[in-house]
């Protein structure tokens, strides 16, 4: 059961350097590192494969759709005299009557008028009010959108009072702004006019906008009857206290003055293995890097630093990485952590990294990074200043290191310039 | 094995100890001696964490422990090839970071050449070269880790063998290290 003869092949010399070079034994501190890694890894839950994904996508999916059913906002129409047709509020004569939204919003029809429910949803609805006058008291929501159209004019809402007057034949048009701010379009103000609170909009049938002031502002609380004293409505609509007004401000969560960064996130306690070398670090973390850089040995603040690297800790690795290097200057420790820094820093800051290679290089004249902090340095000078300042960079790259990894890089940065 | 499928972490951490540096070496020697490979190690065993269970005859530990790994190195090659495609491009765009290896800044010359070579082949085929001629693992063995037939294994050896060999022949450092059955070529 073995494959054809082969006449040739490769001799043991060379496939023997490939199994020395790729041992599968480490320095017994990286060794612990690596299963304290697993350890560690053994405590935190299980990253959710795809099936687990859409599971939780389809849970969350099932409970989001009965509350988006829940918030979709609903009316009920009051007073109405007589039956409404299917979308219009048209009361009779004798009595308005007033459309209830499930948002708090509520829109009263006066006699003789007509509003008609275009659109009703998620956000806001439509309306549009085909004649007569209708008060509007919306409430305001978060990304809520409501519209009042009336002949060729459409008011925007977002929170506010208003009274709208819209009388199809005579083609006038006003607005009573109540309260808080709406924006106006239509003939003469194509790209909308914003009216403010306690100002009346009037346009007449030639298109033409004027507006003015109410002849008593709303912050006083005057009954509708004084803002508008020929619709005689005023009774049926009280002037809400502020207090309990749908606009006024909903008081702060009870917890809202109890800042997070008060309380510290909590850590897992316990004896679970793993917790050794994250406690370690945690400790450093509460101690400082630079403190105890200071009192320990270059050795063992490179393997603390190693291990917030390789635990995916990359702000504890480059605050003892940097530590490092300003508490055991000329070590060789600290030019491993120059590479390393720099490598950390390779993305946010290349003119760092750039300073952190050319030091490791310096530093140890070679070493077992060389290769790579040469590549480095050569990719972040390019990216950095211009392929023109990488050149030099990319000879002496290939100089040195033909088929290193960086190559394909260096030859295309010498062949940009015409070599 | 009963205490790794009750989901006992030292039952892990005890399998990591006998096996590591087998895994290890194993993704070293497949991907190349100058990686980092610390990363994928650790998924292979949490990938072994989580399968633990399918794994019926505790006498197959190690060859269940060599196909995951042999998966997760075939998945990582492909992953570099199509990273590598993407990313050397005119505007200067950074190669992907390479954690440092242990091997020494220019190592042997003709290891860096058969791994040049290698990168040739497809994610399957290297490890079936890299499982029978390196590790010297049996056909069966080689066919179990890559899961496939042995007849396929079969035809995948034959096929890399005779791709590298021929690639080795032309290489001006590496076909000194071609053999015949009369000795150096």
């Amino acid at each position: 059961m073995n494959e054809p003869p082969a006449t040739e092949r490769l001799n043991e010399a060379l496939l023997d350097t490939v199994r020395r070079a790729g041992d599968g034994t480490l320095p017994p501190a990286r060794e612990r590192i690596a299963r304290e890694r697993l350890a560690l890894a053994l405590t935190r839950p299980a990253a959710p494969t795809p099936f687990r994904l859409a599971l939780v996508a389809f849970a969350a999916l099932a409970l989001l759709v009965p509350l988006l059913r829940s918030r979709q906002l609903t009316y009920e129409i009051r007073d109405a005299s007589v039956a409404p047709e299917k979308g219009y509020v048209r009361p009779a004569s004798s009595a308005p009557a007033t459309i209830d939204f499930s948002d708090g919003t509520s829109v009263r029809v006066l006699a003789d008028s007509t509003v008609r429910i275009a659109q009703a949803d998620l956000f806001g609805a439509a309306l549009v009010q085909e004649g007569g006058s209708a008060l509007y008291s919306v409430r305001r929501r978060a990304a809520s959108s409501w519209r009042v159209a009336a002949g060729p004019y459409v008011i925007k809402v977002t929170g506010t009072r208003f009274l709208v007057r819209w009388t199809p034949a005579s083609r006038e048009f006003s607005t009573d702004l109540l309260e808080g701010t709406v924006v106006i379009e239509g003939p003469g103000a194509p790209g909308g006019v914003q009216l403010f609170a306690g100002q009346r909009l009037r346009a007449n049938p030639s298109g033409q906008i004027t507006i003015e002031p109410l002849s008593t502002p709303p912050d006083t609380r005057p009954p509708l009857a004084s803002a508008a004293p020929s619709l005689s409505v005023a009774p049926s609509i009280p002037a809400e206290p502020a207090a309990s007004s749908p606009q006024a401000p909903a008081p702060p969560p009870a917890h809202s003055g109890t800042p997070r960064a008060a309380s510290p996130e909590p850590r897992p306690v316990g004896r679970a293995p793993g917790q050794e070398l994250g406690a370690l670090l945690d400790g450093i973390e509460l101690e400082g890097a630079e403190a105890f850089a200071a009192r320990s040995s270059a050795a063992v603040v490179m393997e603390a630093a190693d291990a917030a690297r390789l635990g995916r800790r990359a702000a504890l690795a480059r605050s003892l990485f940097a530590a490092l290097r300003s508490r055991h200057p000329g070590s060789r420790e600290a030019a491993v952590a120059a590479f390393l820094l720099g490598r950390e820093l390779d993305e946010r800051s290349p003119g760092q990294a750039i300073a952190l290679y050319r030091a490791y290089l310096a530093e140890t004249g070679g070493g077992p990074f060389a290769q790579e902090a040469r590549g480095r340095l050569l990719a972040a000078v390019a990216r950095a200043s211009g392929p023109e300042a990488a050149r030099p960079l990319a000879e002496e790259y290939l100089a040195r290191h033909p088929s290193g990894a960086h190559a394909p890089l260096a030859r295309a940065l010498l062949g940009a310039h015409g070599e | 094995m009963k205490a790794l499928q009750s989901g006992q972490q030292e039952a892990l951490l005890a399998i990591w100890d006998r096996h590591a540096t087998l895994v290890r070496g194993l993704l070293r020697r497949s991907l190349g001696p100058w990686g980092d490979v610390e990363d994928l190690v650790q998924e292979v065993f949490l990938a072994f964490h989580r399968s633990a269970h399918d794994l019926r005859d505790p006498a197959m530990l190690r060859a269940y422990l060599v196909g995951i790994t042999t998966r997760k190195a075939i998945s990582e090659l492909r992953r570099r090839r199509v990273r590598s495609f993407l990313r050397i491009t005119e505007d200067g765009v950074l190669p992907e970071a390479e954690d440092p290896g242990v091997v020494e800044d220019d190592g042997p010359e003709a290891l860096r050449r058969l791994y040049q070579l290698l990168e040739g082949c497809s994610a399957a085929d290297r490890m079936a070269f890299v499982l029978r001629h390196v590790e010297g693992l049996q056909l069966e063995e080689v066919a179990r880790a890559l899961g496939v037939s042995v007849a396929t294994a079969k035809r995948q050896l034959g096929r890399v063998h005779a791709r590298v060999v021929a690639l080795a022949r032309r290489d001006p450092v590496l076909s000194g290290y071609v053999t015949t059955e009369e000795g150096i070529s």
